[in-house]
């Protein structure tokens, strides 16, 4: 019996693998494209690379509501059904955004795993400090650990205003999104 | 160690090699079901002519009157002993706000054709208007022509609701402070984008600070902005645009939806 569970499971992944490497990488990125569009969010000027079981999006713009909103270098996607993973490196923020946040992200790195398959986690780094987000997929919920940089603390005091302090120092923000 | 049949070495390959069949298979029909291409921003052509005020009554006027116009005004004498603190209309229909030196807090209203102080107004130009008195013109140019300021020097020259046209004084120095503080701008004002059947046809002014500088700017809860510069405001991007190119112009003309009239607010950033 646990011989045939462990050949399931086995040939289970390889399916998953096999999956993975045959799917159309660049048409799901559409996919996700045209639902972005639907939240005001376009994604343009990228230009796509597609690998074994990775997509690569290079030298993007992101704009929200038609609004330049950021500048993106670089988007790595990879889909291993059980565990995806979505980098983002080099954020420039527009200079709308910056006044409300430090203009430069240097990574922010999303993950999707079956060990929280209600959850998508992120972490995120640059010159606003470092924060831990956790999206609840089912609850719609965002819920956001902020540790400012010392460049957030002096001259973006109104946006942190939007976080509460714990005891720790720690700032959080939590919504709920519909 | 237990060697593995033949059978089962097929068996295995066989079981990998339909796996394979069937994600390709699956593969192919997700990408005959997938999109072939993205979403691009599908942004209007940025370029647009530079916005001018033009009223066709005005230009056939001008036509005949504008040449002899400029030598009365080089021959004027200037007034002295008044300030000329506002004035809405053009050549000889409008009114001048105009007041004493020795009281300038005291302003009066004078008509065209009116008389304040020994001296009839006869015409309202664009920066300024002209007095006659025993058989002589005088100008009286703006207040703030005369005296330039560095800080805010937002006049309103108009005020009153039911006019269509009001026209406004903007300093530089405010413009360059709200276009570098955008979130100061949210601080005295707050904006939603209207829209009608899922598609944005203007902005609506939800709270304006009272005594703020665009207070000053004759904006009021409730008006809908729907044009700026003859643009039509359906995106944020449109309204985006003009306030990053708000250092490089000198006229704004905002039409606004206002008690279901069109109202036209003008701009002269000086």
């Amino acid at each position: 019996m646990v011989r045939k569970l462990i050949n399931f499971f086995a040939y289970f992944l390889f399916f998953i693998f096999a999956l993975m490497l045959f799917v159309p990488k660049d048409g799901l990125y559409f996919l996700l494209e045209k639902n972005l569009k639907q939240y005001d969010v376009i994604i343009s000027q990228e230009s796509l690379k597609e690998s074994l079981l990775s997509l690569n999006v290079e030298h993007l713009a992101l704009s929200v509501k038609a609004v330049d909103a950021a500048l993106v270098e670089q988007i790595s996607i990879s889909l291993f059904g059980v565990y995806n993973t979505l980098k983002i490196e080099e954020i420039e923020l527009s200079s709308l955004v910056e006044a409300y946040m430090p203009a430069k992200i240097s990574s922010f790195d999303a993950t999707y795993s079956l060990l929280h398959p209600l959850e998508i986690r992120a972490y995120s780094e640059g010159e606003f400090g470092s924060a831990k987000l956790t999206f609840n997929l089912q609850e719609h919920h965002l819920d956001v650990k902020l540790a400012p940089s010392k460049l957030m603390l002096k001259q973006y005091k109104n946006s942190l205003k939007e976080f509460k302090k714990s005891e720790t120092g720690e700032y959080s923000y939590a919504k709920d999104l519909y | 160690m237990q060697k593995i049949s033949t059978n089962r070495v097929i068996s295995i390959v066989t079981t990998l090699f339909v796996l394979l069949l069937v994600a390709k298979l699956l593969s192919l029909v997700l990408w005959w079901f997938l999109p072939s291409d993205g979403v691009e921003l599908n942004a209007k052509n940025s370029y647009q002519v530079k916005y001018q005020r033009v009223d066709f009554k005005n230009m056939l006027i001008r036509t005949k009157v504008i040449a002899p116009q400029k030598k009365k005004v080089a021959t004027a004498y200037s007034i002295n002993s008044l300030l000329l603190k506002g004035l809405y209309g053009s050549q000889f229909n409008g009114f001048a706000i105009v007041a004493k030196k020795s009281s300038p807090k005291k302003t009066t209203i004078v008509s065209v054709g009116e008389a304040y102080s020994g001296y009839r107004l006869k015409e309202i130009q664009l920066q300024g208007v002209i007095f006659t008195k025993g058989g002589k013109e005088y100008l009286l140019a703006l207040e703030s022509r005369l005296t330039p300021q560095s800080k805010s020097t937002i006049k309103r020259v108009k005020s009153s609701d039911s006019d269509i046209v009001s026209e406004h004084s903007v300093s530089k120095e405010d413009i360059h402070y709200y276009s570098k503080n955008p979130s100061k701008i949210w601080k005295d004002i707050a904006i939603d984008p209207l829209k009608k059947d899922g598609k944005i046809v203007g902005f609506t002014v939800r709270r304006v600070k009272p005594h703020s500088k665009m207070a000053a700017l004759g904006l009021k809860k409730g008006d809908v902005i729907i044009r700026a510069n003859n643009i039509k405001l359906t995106s944020y991007r449109d309204a985006i645009q003009l306030y990053n190119n708000i250092d490089k112009i000198d006229t704004i003309e905002l039409v606004v939806l206002r008690d279901n009239q069109e109202k036209e607010i003008i701009y002269e950033i000086h």
